[in-house]
């Protein structure tokens, strides 16, 4: 069930209605089994998997926060009796307990996930290697894998919610139907955010009225998505598509405009994706969180991963970078670089460190593809280079004088920074590390103008009038991505006349309707991020 | 509080009614697709009632290969061409329920032309779009979305699906929508159905002697499996509503042995005449006719298939001595239709006068003409017209010769290849 079918809205619209009219304890059962419902229309087979992790972290999480409660209880009772020792070593004896249950858990569902994603892959390039040396029946049968609707988002967000019980952060849920609503909550399935349960458990399972206000605001972002998704993405992506393809026969210019195009059609798909999926569950009062930010106002690479997928970083912040710092392995080496190389690179090594694996596991969480493993490795390399040569930079901006708190110096930020993001697009887009390499090297050339500018512009397979509404879809995006820096939009749209609002809703679902990309003819673009 | 609730409540009610005016709006101005085609099946639905005597139906060659402005004015007949470029055997079954609505024509004269395609070709969606993408809704086209379309139907039932991106072309669109409009109100200028062509003489015509005679060439070939049954059905609907005032054509062409394509195409056509024999209805094939009707494969086609406007005149009046006077077939209008057939002569008038104008120029690109130049001929914007002919002339033939040229180099580079090789 696409996003941007009648069978969808249909679906959508019923659910919302349903939802209000269900008895207000019994709404949350309701969006289960409107979830379960969605799944199974999406696909039946891969049921197994998803309630697989349900069942699997359900039970992870009682044990673990049974064996905390059993832990405080016992401590609490046997205070006078044990010595200072025996309480350690009863804590660390139960904190093993604790640990190999939440290894199991993860063995076994990133393992799914690992193997699900990543098995073809390895068995591949395994074969490559010792096809020269071994005979072919002794090589790494291909398999022919799935994978299931949202594995990626809602494994990672299921381990969330019980790697915070193992932290103590949170309570293990004892519902085994509400565990399975905050791992199916069918909006999130395609392209997430990935919610975190405390703050999820309490909109999901809570009872609530009518609120046609957020019915309104939900609407109003899902509309924004809508756009964003059917008029931008998915017809820049036919130009996109043609010059990738065929970057070898088309002139730099076209090569760097349609680099340039790749930014804005992942960005806008993904976000707009992102949009529908929070303004759906806004109508239902559900408040999910932002997943970007307006990324490519960004003045550091850093920056844009704090507004780009926001939801990801922030995971694997809590959940990889955090930990991996605090290994007594990473403390005992951020020491010996304070001790050899000196406070700043002591301080910063390490996070380059972590960075550059978080980014790799960014990189390689997109999918099996070196091109994955490159850009994640990439983004892993510019953000800790620039955490490491921060003081450098800041050393040249005060001997050159530059005001970096000008204008033209955060334009130049801006500008430095899309162009940084707009080389890691390349890599993630083309077809191999070849490809990226090639149109990297032919971007350069933004001025070479096509031999023959007609038989060039028929190769993109796009219309005359597209040169003009391009242009124009992207400027809206542009002015209203602005206006979202300064303001909350829809609060600002709120504060006009209605007379006002109607106009805009009336141009806003005229540029959808009429410049939207569905219907037959058209190659409509999946969600980029569903494969993932 | 109550009373934010009911005004969030009627914005949210006004929001969908705006998505509903959005698509309504989108709807209207975009389902074109701005072509001949579109112009001459929705004028179809706009003549007068029971002012069309003559129906013809096919494709290409009939719209190229019949004036029916010429006709009326100088032999009284009226007729119109739902024709629509490469129109399969599918068709003709729901064109004739569609025109019966409104027309009695005396006779239907229906192209073979569609009998020598492929199985592909005999449902591909292009060709039926052209005719039932341009029907206004009625039980006949939905019947025609039922039996003819293969694969998914939604889109023909709910045309905003397939055409909204038009909208886009804000300017065409407009004037399309205005001329739909202008059309339906004022019932004028309706019958330009065979204005639709190149103002070109033949640039692939071989000589003469070259020329096959065709009353020798009775090769006969099956029909491809759809198309066979396209036409078993279509003849089997005739007989069963007992439509006999029917005679089915193949338009006048030349052939030689070097076209081995077009010999096959005709083959298939024997095959088609023959099923035509089969279930009591006359034919004509007019390809043996060639001498009599007057063609010359150069200065009266534009193509190897097609005539321009000095062979449809000769075709025209071949026609109407051959087959219509000895039915003694003549037409009655009143003093308004009569008025209105009269424009559409003068009009028509207009259009054969440039036309032959640029055909003797000899000019070294493709001059098509079609509704645009009635537009530009009666709002005196013929030079804007010529120019943009000429500009798209230039680049198809640079575009032409940079293929040419990549061609030459493949085939340079390949002999190299070959030569380093050998070495």
């Amino acid at each position: 069930m696409s996003f941007n079918t009648v069978a969808f809205a249909i679906f959508v619209a019923s659910v919302i209605c349903l939802y209000y009219l269900a008895p207000k304890k019994y709404q949350w059962v309701f969006l289960l089994i409107a979830s379960y419902f969605f799944y199974a229309f999406a696909s039946v087979k891969f049921i197994p998997f998803i309630v697989t992790t349900t069942i699997t972290s359900y039970f992870a999480a009682i044990m673990i926060d049974n064996n905390h409660k059993k832990e405080k209880l016992v401590l609490a009772e046997k205070k006078d009796e044990f010595t200072k020792e025996e309480k350690k070593n009863f804590k660390n004896i139960e904190k093993k307990k604790r640990r190999r249950i939440l290894v199991a858990l993860l063995f076994v569902n990133f393992g799914i996930l690992a193997f699900l994603k990543y098995y073809n892959f390895f068995a591949d390039n395994i074969n490559a290697l010792i096809k020269p040396l071994v005979h072919q029946t002794a090589t790494m049968p291909h398999l022919k894998l799935l994978l299931p609707l949202g594995i990626s988002f809602y494994t990672f967000q299921t381990m969330s919610y019980v790697i915070d019980v193992y932290w103590k952060k949170i309570e293990a849920e004892r519902n085994l139907g509400k565990v399975a609503l905050f791992v199916s909550f069918f909006p999130q399935m395609f392209l997430g955010p990935i919610g975190r349960f405390k703050d999820l458990s309490g909109q999901l399972f809570e009872s609530r009225g009518l609120d046609v206000h957020n019915i309104k605001f939900g609407l109003q972002l899902a509309a924004w998505g809508y756009f964003k998704k059917m008029v931008i993405a998915d017809r820049v992506g036919i130009i996109v598509d043609s010059v990738f393809a065929q970057h070898g026969d088309m002139a730099g210019s076209t090569v760097a405009i349609s680099v340039f195009l790749y930014a804005i059609q992942d960005y806008t798909d993904f976000s707009g994706g992102v949009d529908i999926v929070r303004g759906i569950a806004q109508t239902m009062g559900i408040n999910m969180a932002e997943n970007f930010k307006r990324p490519y106002f960004s003045r550091t690479v850093a920056e844009f991963w704090r507004r780009w997928h926001i939801s990801l970083g922030a995971w694997m912040k809590d959940y990889v970078f955090y930990p991996f710092a605090l290994t007594s392995g990473m403390k005992k080496f951020s020491k010996f670089a304070r001790n050899h190389c000196g406070d700043a690179i002591g301080k910063t090594l390490p996070i380059a460190i972590g960075n550059i694996l978080v980014f790799f596991l960014i990189g390689i969480w997109h999918g099996a593809s070196w091109n994955y493993i490159a850009w994640g490795i990439y983004y892993g390399l510019v953000v800790g280079l620039g955490g490491m040569l921060k003081p450098v930079f800041e050393w040249m901006n005060n001997a050159l004088h530059i005001k970096t708190t000008s204008r033209l110096f955060i334009l130049w930020q801006i500008l430095r920074t899309f162009w940084l993001t707009c080389v890691g697009c390349i890599i993630f887009r083309a077809a191999s590390l070849c490809d990226a390499w090639q149109i990297f090297e032919k971007s350069f050339y933004f001025f070479q103008i096509p031999h023959n500018y007609v038989g060039e512009f028929l190769k993109l397979k796009i219309d005359l009038n597209d040169v003009f509404a391009i242009p124009l879809i992207i400027l809206i995006l542009f002015v209203v991505d602005l206006m979202q820096e300064r303001m909350h939009v829809r609060t600002f749209l709120e504060n006009r006349s209605t007379a006002v609002r109607l106009l805009v809703y009336f141009i806003g679902f005229l540029l959808i309707v009429s410049l939207g990309m569905y219907g037959p003819g058209f190659d409509q673009n999946q969600f980029t991020y569903v494969q993932f | 509080m109550k009373s934010k609730n009911m005004k969030n409540l009627i914005e949210i009610i006004a929001m969908i009614a705006m998505f509903c005016i959005a698509i309504l709006i989108v709807g209207k101005f975009s389902n074109h697709q701005y072509s001949s085609h579109e112009v001459r099946v929705k004028n179809l639905f706009n003549m007068p009632t029971n002012t069309i005597d003559v129906a013809f139906i096919g494709a290409s060659e009939m719209y190229t290969g019949f004036s029916p402005e010429y006709m009326w004015k100088q032999h009284g007949v009226t007729s119109y061409n739902i024709a629509t470029a490469g129109a399969h055997m599918g068709l003709p079954e729901n064109q004739i329920k569609a025109i019966l609505k409104t027309q009695k024509p005396k006779l239907y004269v229906i192209s073979l032309n569609g009998a020598q395609y492929d199985d592909d070709r005999a449902v591909a969606e292009g060709y039926t779009r052209m005719w039932l993408d341009n029907m206004p809704d009625s039980d006949i086209r939905e019947e025609g979305i039922n039996t003819i379309v293969e694969g998914d139907k939604t889109s023909y039932r709910h045309r905003i699906l397939k055409y909204h991106s038009n909208f886009i072309r804000i300017k065409d669109s407009y004037k399309m929508t205005m001329r739909e409009i202008k059309s339906s109100r004022d019932k004028r200028l309706l019958t330009i159905s065979g204005i639709d062509g190149q103002a070109n003489k033949n640039k692939k015509a071989f000589p003469k002697y070259k020329a096959l005679d065709m009353n020798k060439y009775t090769k006969k070939v099956p029909l491809a499996p759809k198309t066979e049954k396209q036409l078993h059905k279509f003849l089997k609907f005739l007989k069963d509503e007992k439509i006999d005032n029917v005679l089915f054509v193949h338009m006048p062409m030349y052939y030689s042995d070097k076209n081995i394509k077009s010999l096959m195409a005709k083959a298939r056509v024997n095959t088609a005449i023959d099923i035509c024999h089969e279930y009591g209805f006359e034919t004509y094939d007019f390809s043996k006719d060639v001498k009599e009707i007057g063609l010359d494969n150069k200065d009266d086609f534009y193509n190897l298939g097609h005539l321009n406007v000095y062979g449809q005149r000769k075709m025209t009046d071949y026609f109407y001595n051959k087959v219509i006077k000895p039915l003694e077939i003549k037409s009655e209008l009143d003093e308004k239709n009569t008025k209105l057939w009269q424009e559409n002569y003068d009009l028509y008038e207009k259009v054969y006068k440039w036309a032959t104008a640029k055909i003797n120029e000899e000019l070294p690109y493709p001059v098509h003409y079609n509704y645009e130049l009635v537009d530009h001929l009666q709002n005196g914007t013929i030079q804007e017209y010529e120019d943009f002919l000429k500009l798209k002339g230039d680049i198809m033939n640079k575009e032409r010769e940079s293929h040419k040229d990549k061609k030459m180099k493949k085939k340079d580079f390949d002999k190299e290849k070959k030569k380093d090789k050998h070495k």
